[in-house]
C-alpha cells in the first residue's frame, strides 16, 4: 500500500502536495513516511518552494524558505501588515553638517529609494540588508545585519552648505554584489540631483567616510529621474529635463562617463518622454506620452539601441475618463513581472494597470482597475509571485492586487474545503484554436459552479484591500506629544522597493519619509514557538518579548511609549476591501482600522477565523473618525 | 500502410497486441524498440500483470495524440493538483490498482501517467489530518507518544499554511 511504495515515488507524490501543512501531516503518520519526507533535512521543501513559488530567489535553507514564503502568503491573505516609519534614532554624518536651505519648498521631498539584502550566514535570518533613500539633498543609508550577530548602522550623507530644491535627489541606486564596482564593506550608490549632477559615490560603512568615484555627464541639463538595469552590464538611464534619455555604461572605469547614446525626441512627434524603466538587463520600456506608441520597448545591446515593439493607446481598451477632454497618454509606472522582462505591468492614464506580454500578439492581456480611487498611478511594485502593489497619486493609498494568472500557492488549500470540479482541458491559448460551443458552455457551467462553491466554502469572500498610509512623516526621532495636532498625510505614494523577492517588507516612499510595511500575521509573531524567528529580522522583538500574559509589564511599556513617541513606533493604519465588481461603485465599503497589538481581545481572535482579517483589524464603529488616531 | 502492431506479454502470461504509436508513450518501450529493431515476437513486460497492463494501455490509447511533454514549465502554470476529467474517471480504481498503475508507469517510464497517479494520491492526502491520512491509507502509527509530540512541535509553524 502507500507505505510500501519506493521512496522515490513517495517523494514524487509529496512533490504534488500543494501546502506545507499537507507535507507535514503526511510525515506525521508513520516512521517510514517521516523518514522519506523529512530526509536530508527536508530536502522536499526545495521542490515545494521551486514549484509553489516560481521565481523566488532564495538561498539553500529550504525549510526556512518554505516557512517564510508560506507565512508571507498567509499574512497577505489575512491583510496582516505592520506599518512603521523608518527613521534613525542616531546616525553618523559624513560629508558636512546640515545644510542651510535657501528656499521654502511647497511640497515635501520625494524619496528616491533602493534596498537589497544578501544572505551571509548559515540560517535564513543571517542577512545583511542595505536601505538608502534620498531625503531632499541628503542620503539616508542604513546597513542592518540580522541573525546571529545583529547590528544596525545609520549614515547620513550630505556635502552641500546651501541648498534649494534643485539639489533634491531624484534618483538613487545601490550597486548590488553582481556589479563590477561592488566592494565588501563599502556601499556604492549612483545618485542624481535635479540640477543635473549624477555621481557614483562610495560610502565605507565601518569607518564612515565618503568618496566620489565617477561623474556621469549631463552637459548642463537637469535630471528628472533615473533607472539602473541589473545584470552584468549595468546601464544607467537618465531622464533629462529636455525630455531626452541618456544611457550610460556604469561598468566603465573612467572617472567621467559620457552617455553612449541618447534617445532623442522625434521632432514630428512633439511630446517628451515621460517615463522609462528597464524590464530586464537589456530591455528598456519608455512611456512616451504619445498616443500611437504610448509604450515603446527597445533592446540595448553592446551600446546600441533598437526599438522592438510599440504599444498603442488605441489597442488597449483605453477608458476615456472625460470624453470631451483630449486623451492624455500617461504611462507613469512600469514594472517587470518576469526576469526576462517579457511580461510587465504598466499603469496607464485611465487609472488602469495593464498586464502586457511581449511574447503575445495582443497589446495587453489583463486589466486591473480600482473603482474606488480616481487618482493617477504613481508606482507599481510586484510583490510575491501572484500579487502587485500600486501606489496611488493621492490620499496616501496603497492598493494590493491579485494577479490570478497563476494561482500558485494559496494557504487556503491547506484547509479542508469543498471539492472543486475540474474544468475540461483547455486548448493552448497561443495556438489560435477555439473552444467548441458545447465545451465553452460546459466550462462556463463548471466555472459558475466552482464560483458558487468558492463563496459557499468561505465565510469570507477574498477580496483585495487598499490601505491608507495617512500618518505624516516624522522629522525627528523623538516626536512631540502634541502630535495629534498634525494633519494626516493625504499625498502620493511615490516609490516602493523590497530588499529581495522573498522579503515580507515593502519600503514605501511618501512625502518627506519612508514607511515600511511588513506583511506578517499577528498570530505568527505572538503565538507558537516561532515568534522570535519572525520578529527578529523585522525588528519586532520587543513585541514578542511582551506576550499577552505579561500584562503589567506590557502596560508599563505602553506608557513609556506614550511618553517617548519614537518615530519608528508601530502605527495604526486604516484600510478597506475593494468591491470586486467594477460597476459596483455604490457598494458599501467598510472601513477598518488597526488596533495596537496589546489591545487585541479574545473576541478579535475569534473574529479572525470568521472574517479572515488579521486580529489587529477592527471594524470602525459608527461616527468614529477613521483617519489615524495618533 | 496500416499502423504497425506489437505484441506484449504480461508477467502472468497474457499476450496483448497494440499499435506501436500507443506503445511508444512508454519511453522504456520506445528505447527498447530503437535498440531492438523490428520484431514479431511478443515482448515480455516482467513487472506488470495483465489487468494493470490493460489499464496502462487504456491510458496510452486515450493520450496517444497528446503533444510530447515539454517539461515542468507548463505544469507549474497550472494548479498542481488539477487533473483533467477523463483522467479523474480513469483513476477511480481501488487503492491497490492505483499504486500498481503508478509503479507500472514508473517502470515503463510514462511521465504523464506517473504524474496523474501521483497527483491522485496527493489529492487524497491534502486537507487531511495525520489521523485521517492514516485511516485513508490504512497506515499503522508506529511512533512513540514522545516522538509524535516532538515532531508535532517541530512542525507547529506549518499548521494552517
Amino acid at each position: 500500500m502507500l507505505e510500501d511504495l519506493p521512496a522515490e515515488i513517495l517523494y514524487l507524490i509529496a512533490c504534488h502536495l500543494p501546502t506545507v501543512n499537507a507535507l507535514v501531516h503526511l510525515s506525521r503518520t508513520s516512521r517510514r513516511l517521516h523518514e522519506t519526507i523529512a530526509t536530508d533535512n527536508w530536502r522536499i521543501f526545495r521542490a515545494f518552494v521551486q514549484k509553489q513559488f516560481p521565481g523566488a530567489q532564495v538561498p539553500g535553507f529550504w525549510r526556512e524558505a518554505a516557512q517564510s514564503l508560506t507565512s508571507r502568503s498567509r499574512a497577505l491573505d489575512k491583510h496582516a501588515l505592520v506599518g512603521r516609519f523608518v527613521y534613525p534614532s542616531q546616525a553618523t554624518r559624513v560629508g558636512s553638517e546640515k545644510a542651510i536651505r535657501g528656499d521654502r519648498p511647497t511640497l515635501g521631498y520625494r524619496p528616491a529609494l533602493d534596498t537589497y539584502e544578501t544572505w551571509n550566514g548559515s540560517t535564513w535570518n543571517d542577512r545583511r540588508e542595505v536601505l538608502a533613500w534620498g531625503a531632499a539633498d541628503e542620503i539616508f543609508l542604513r546597513v542592518k545585519q540580522t541573525g546571529s550577530t545583529p547590528n544596525e548602522q545609520w549614515i547620513i550623507f550630505s556635502d552641500l552648505d546651501h541648498i534649494s530644491s534643485v539639489d533634491d535627489i531624484c534618483g538613487l541606486h545601490l550597486l548590488r554584489p553582481s556589479h563590477a564596482a561592488y566592494e565588501e564593506g563599502t556601499e556604492h550608490l549612483i545618485f542624481a540631483r535635479a540640477r543635473g549632477e549624477i555621481h557614483r559615490l562610495a560610502i565605507s560603512i565601518d569607518e564612515p567616510s565618503h568618496e566620489y568615484k565617477q561623474v556621469f555627464e549631463t552637459y548642463g541639463l537637469g535630471v528628472e529621474r533615473t533607472d539602473l538595469s541589473t545584470g552584468q552590464i549595468s546601464i544607467l538611464a537618465a531622464h533629462l529635463s529636455n525630455g531626452t534619455i541618456a544611457l550610460y555604461n556604469t561598468a566603465s572605469t573612467s572617472q567621467r562617463v559620457s552617455e553612449f547614446t541618447r534617445l532623442q525626441i522625434d521632432p514630428a512627434k512633439k511630446t517628451r518622454n515621460r517615463y522609462s524603466k528597464f524590464l530586464s538587463s537589456d530591455l528598456l520600456a519608455i512611456g512616451t506620452g504619445r498616443i500611437d506608441d504610448a509604450i515603446t520597448i527597445s533592446s540595448v545591446t553592446n551600446e546600441r539601441v533598437s526599438q522592438d515593439r510599440e504599444i498603442s493607446l488605441h489597442q488597449v481598451d483605453y477608458e476615456r475618463l472625460n470624453p470631451s477632454a483630449a486623451i492624455k497618454s500617461d504611462v507613469n509606472a512600469i514594472a517587470p513581472l518576469s526576469a526576462t522582462g517579457q511580461v510587465f505591468l504598466a499603469g496607464w492614464g485611465d487609472r488602469a494597470v495593464r498586464l502586457h506580454d511581449l511574447r503575445s500578439h495582443k497589446e495587453h492581456e489583463m486589466i486591473y482597475r480600482d473603482p474606488t480611487d480616481d487618482n493617477p498611478i504613481y508606482c507599481i511594485h510586484p510583490f510575491t509571485h501572484n500579487r502587485f502593489i500600486v501606489g496611488s497619486g493621492g490620499e496616501a493609498l496603497v492598493k494590493i492586487f491579485d494577479l490570478r494568472m497563476d494561482r500558485g500557492y494559496s494557504y487556503l488549500d491547506s484547509k479542508p474545503s469543498i471539492r472543486r470540479f475540474a474544468r475540461p482541458p483547455q486548448p493552448p491559448t497561443n495556438g489560435g484554436t477555439t473552444l467548441t460551443t458545447a465545451a465553452t458552455t460546459r466550462t462556463k457551467a463548471i466555472d459558475k459552479l466552482n464560483h458558487q462553491l468558492h463563496h459557499l466554502s468561505l465565510t469570507t469572500t477574498r477580496k483585495e484591500v487598499s490601505i491608507y498610509l495617512s500618518h505624516p512623516a516624522p522629522t525627528t526621532y523623538h516626536q512631540p506629544r502634541n502630535i495629534q495636532n498634525q494633519r494626516p498625510y493625504r499625498g502620493a505614494i511615490y516609490t516602493m522597493s523590497s530588499p529581495s523577492p522573498s522579503s515580507p517588507t515593502v519600503y514605501t516612499g511618501v512625502a518627506d519619509g519612508v514607511m515600511r510595511l511588513d506583511f506578517v500575521a499577528s498570530d505568527d509573531l505572538l503565538h507558537g514557538g516561532h515568534g522570535a524567528w519572525y520578529a527578529e529580522p523585522l525588528a519586532l522583538t520587543d513585541l514578542v518579548a511582551s506576550e499577552p500574559h505579561h500584562h503589567q509589564q506590557q502596560q508599563q511599556q505602553q506608557k513609556s511609549r506614550r511618553r517617548r513617541y519614537p518615530a519608528d513606533r508601530i502605527l495604526g493604519l486604516s484600510g478597506y476591501e475593494r468591491p470586486d465588481d467594477p460597476g459596483a461603485s455604490t457598494a458599501v465599503v467598510r472601513l477598518r482600522t488597526q488596533q495596537p497589538f496589546q489591545d487585541v481581545t479574545d473576541e478579535d481572535i475569534a473574529n479572525e477565523s470568521l472574517t479572515g482579517w488579521d486580529r489587529r483589524w477592527t471594524k470602525l464603529g459608527d461616527f468614529s473618525s477613521w483617519r489615524p488616531a495618533l | 500502410m496500416s499502423a504497425q502492431m506489437l505484441t506484449f506479454l504480461s508477467n502472468d502470461g497474457v499476450e496483448i497486441t497494440i499499435a506501436r504509436d500507443v506503445a511508444e508513450r512508454s519511453v522504456l518501450i520506445k528505447n527498447m524498440l530503437e535498440d531492438l529493431g523490428d520484431t514479431d515476437e511478443a515482448i515480455p513486460i516482467p513487472n506488470v500483470n495483465e489487468a494493470v497492463l490493460r489499464k496502462v494501455i487504456e491510458w496510452c490509447e486515450h493520450h496517444k495524440g497528446d503533444p510530447p511533454s515539454t517539461g515542468d514549465d507548463d505544469d507549474s502554470r497550472r494548479k498542481t493538483t488539477d487533473i483533467d476529467e477523463w483522467d479523474q474517471k480513469f483513476m477511480q480504481v481501488d487503492q491497490e490498482m492505483l499504486f500498481e498503475i503508478i509503479l507500472a508507469a514508473n517502470y515503463l517510464d510514462i511521465k504523464g501517467l506517473l504524474d496523474v497517479g501521483c497527483k491522485t494520491v496527493a489529492n487524497m492526502i491534502k486537507g487531511k489530518s495525520p489521523e485521517e491520512i492514516r485511516k485513508t491509507f490504512n497506515i499503522q502509527n508506529d511512533f512513540t507518544p514522545e516522538e509524535e509530540d516532538q515532531i508535532r512541535r517541530e512542525n507547529e509553524w506549518a499548521e494552517d499554511r
